[in-house]
C-alpha cells in the first residue's frame, strides 16, 4: 500500500471488542453493516489510531506501534497489515494534495 | 382450541382445531397460564391448520401459520404436534423483540448458566437432558438461547426437549424423563419431545459463567480444550439467528457474555464422558 496517509473507509462505524486476556486477536464489529472482522492486535491498533482522525499519516502509525507488537519481521508486517485493512474495505488511502 | 399460553418471556396465542395439537399442549404445556386471547397482549399469533383441497381427503396436511401468514410448506398431518414446536422456535428466532438469539442449550444452576451453541446433531439437546434429568441443572431451553441485552441474563424459556433417533430411546429411560410421542419419517427422522420435571424447569434468568461447543462423535475418546473468546465469538455468530439486525446492542450483549464467561470445545462419545467432563469444567 503506497499511500502515506490513510482514513477510514467511508461508511463504517467500528466498534472493538474488549482487549480480552489469553487473546492475540480482537473483534471489530461494523455498527452500520453488521459485518465483524477479526484483527491481529497490530491490525487492531492501526484500526484504532485510523479511527480517532480524519486521516492519519502512515509513518505516525508505524511509530506508534507499541514494542511488544513489533518483532524482526515488523516491517513486512506492518505493510500487510495495512493492505488486509483496505483489502477488507476497512480502511483506504488517502491521495497527497497536489500543486 | 383458542388459547394464550404464557411462555416467557413470550405470550403465545395457539390456535388449532387438531386434537393431537390440543394434547401436546394439555401434555407438555400444563403449568403455562392460559388465558383467553381477548384478555391479553400477545407476542406471536400462531395458527395450526389442517390442510385445503383436494389432498386433504388422500393426504392429509397441517399449515403453520403466524400472523395468518403461511410461511412453510405442510407437512404430514400426524406431524402437526412437532410443526407447531417448530413453528414457535422459528418465531422466536425470527422475531428479535429485544432478545439476541441464538441456536444453544441453555441449563442454570443457582444464578449461573452453562451455555452449549452448536450445529444440529452435535448433541446438545440429548446433552441438556443429561444434565437436567441426571446432574441437577434447571432448564432454561434445549434450543434457543435468549439473552436479554439490558440485564446481560439468559431467559427461562423451558419447552419440551427435541430429541431424535437414538437419543429418544437413551432419554426415555433417564428417571423423571416425561416423554411424548414418537413421530417417524420427519425431515429430522424419527422425533420425540421429552418434559423435565417442573422442579428441573428454571424459573429465573442466569448469567452465563461457561460456554461449552460440545460435539458429539460415537465413541470418541473425550477431549476437552479451553478456547479463546474471540473464537467462540465467532462460533456463537454462526449459530446466532439475529445477531446482524441486532446491530451494536447484539454486540455489546454478546461480548459482555463472553468476558464474564470461559469458553471451551468439548467432543465426547458417550453421555456419562460428557457429564464427567462438566463437571471438571464447572465444579459441579
Amino acid at each position: 500500500m503506497s499511500y502515506q496517509r490513510l482514513s477510514l473507509a467511508p461508511a463504517r462505524k467500528l466498534k472493538f471488542s474488549p482487549a480480552w486476556p489469553c487473546s492475540d486477536a480482537r473483534i471489530v464489529f461494523d455498527c452500520l453493516s453488521g459485518d465483524y472482522w477479526v484483527l491481529t492486535q497490530l491490525g487492531a491498533f492501526v484500526l484504532g489510531q485510523v479511527s480517532t482522525s480524519p486521516d492519519f499519516i502512515v509513518d505516525q502509525i508505524r511509530q506508534q506501534v507499541p514494542a511488544s507488537l513489533q518483532d524482526d519481521t515488523f516491517a513486512v508486517t506492518f505493510e500487510q497489515t495495512l493492505q488486509q485493512l483496505s483489502d477488507a474495505g476497512l480502511v483506504q488511502g488517502v491521495a497527497p494534495l497536489s500543486g | 382450541m383458542d388459547t394464550v399460553l404464557s411462555l416467557p418471556p413470550f405470550q403465545i396465542r395457539v390456535r388449532s382445531p387438531l386434537k393431537s395439537v390440543a394434547e401436546h399442549l394439555e401434555f407438555f404445556y400444563p403449568d403455562s397460564a392460559k388465558s383467553h386471547p381477548s384478555e391479553t397482549f400477545v407476542d406471536f399469533d400462531v395458527q395450526v391448520l389442517p390442510g385445503q383441497g383436494l389432498r386433504r381427503w388422500w393426504h392429509p396436511q397441517a399449515r403453520f401459520l403466524l400472523d395468518g401468514v403461511e410461511s412453510f410448506f405442510p407437512l404430514p398431518l400426524a406431524q402437526a404436534a412437532p410443526m407447531l414446536e417448530w413453528g414457535l422456535n422459528w418465531c422466536v428466532a425470527s422475531r428479535p423483540l429485544g432478545y439476541l438469539v441464538m441456536h444453544a442449550g441453555m441449563v442454570s444452576r443457582g444464578t449461573g448458566a452453562l451455555m452449549m451453541p452448536g450445529v444440529p446433531g452435535a448433541g446438545k439437546s440429548t446433552l441438556t437432558a443429561a444434565l437436567c434429568l441426571l446432574d441437577g441443572w434447571h432448564l432454561l431451553s434445549d434450543e434457543l438461547a435468549i439473552l436479554n441485552p439490558a440485564t446481560g441474563l439468559m431467559q427461562p424459556h423451558p419447552r419440551p426437549i427435541s430429541l431424535k433417533n437414538a437419543s429418544i430411546d437413551l432419554v426415555q429411560d433417564w428417571p423423571g424423563a416425561q416423554m411424548g410421542r414418537v413421530y417417524h419419517d420427519t425431515r429430522k427422522g424419527s422425533l420425540s419431545h421429552a418434559a423435565v420435571p417442573a422442579v428441573a424447569r428454571a424459573q429465573q434468568p442466569a448469567s452465563v459463567q461457561w460456554v461449552i461447543f460440545p460435539r458429539f462423535e460415537a465413541g470418541a475418546a473425550p477431549q476437552c480444550e479451553e478456547i479463546s473468546r474471540v473464537e467462540a465469538f465467532t462460533l456463537i455468530s454462526e449459530q446466532s439467528f439475529n445477531r446482524e439486525r441486532m446491530g451494536e446492542t447484539g454486540f455489546d450483549a454478546l461480548c459482555t457474555l463472553l468476558t464474564g464467561a470461559r469458553c471451551y470445545q468439548l467432543v465426547y462419545g458417550s453421555t456419562a464422558d460428557a457429564l464427567a467432563q462438566v463437571r471438571a469444567i464447572t465444579g459441579a
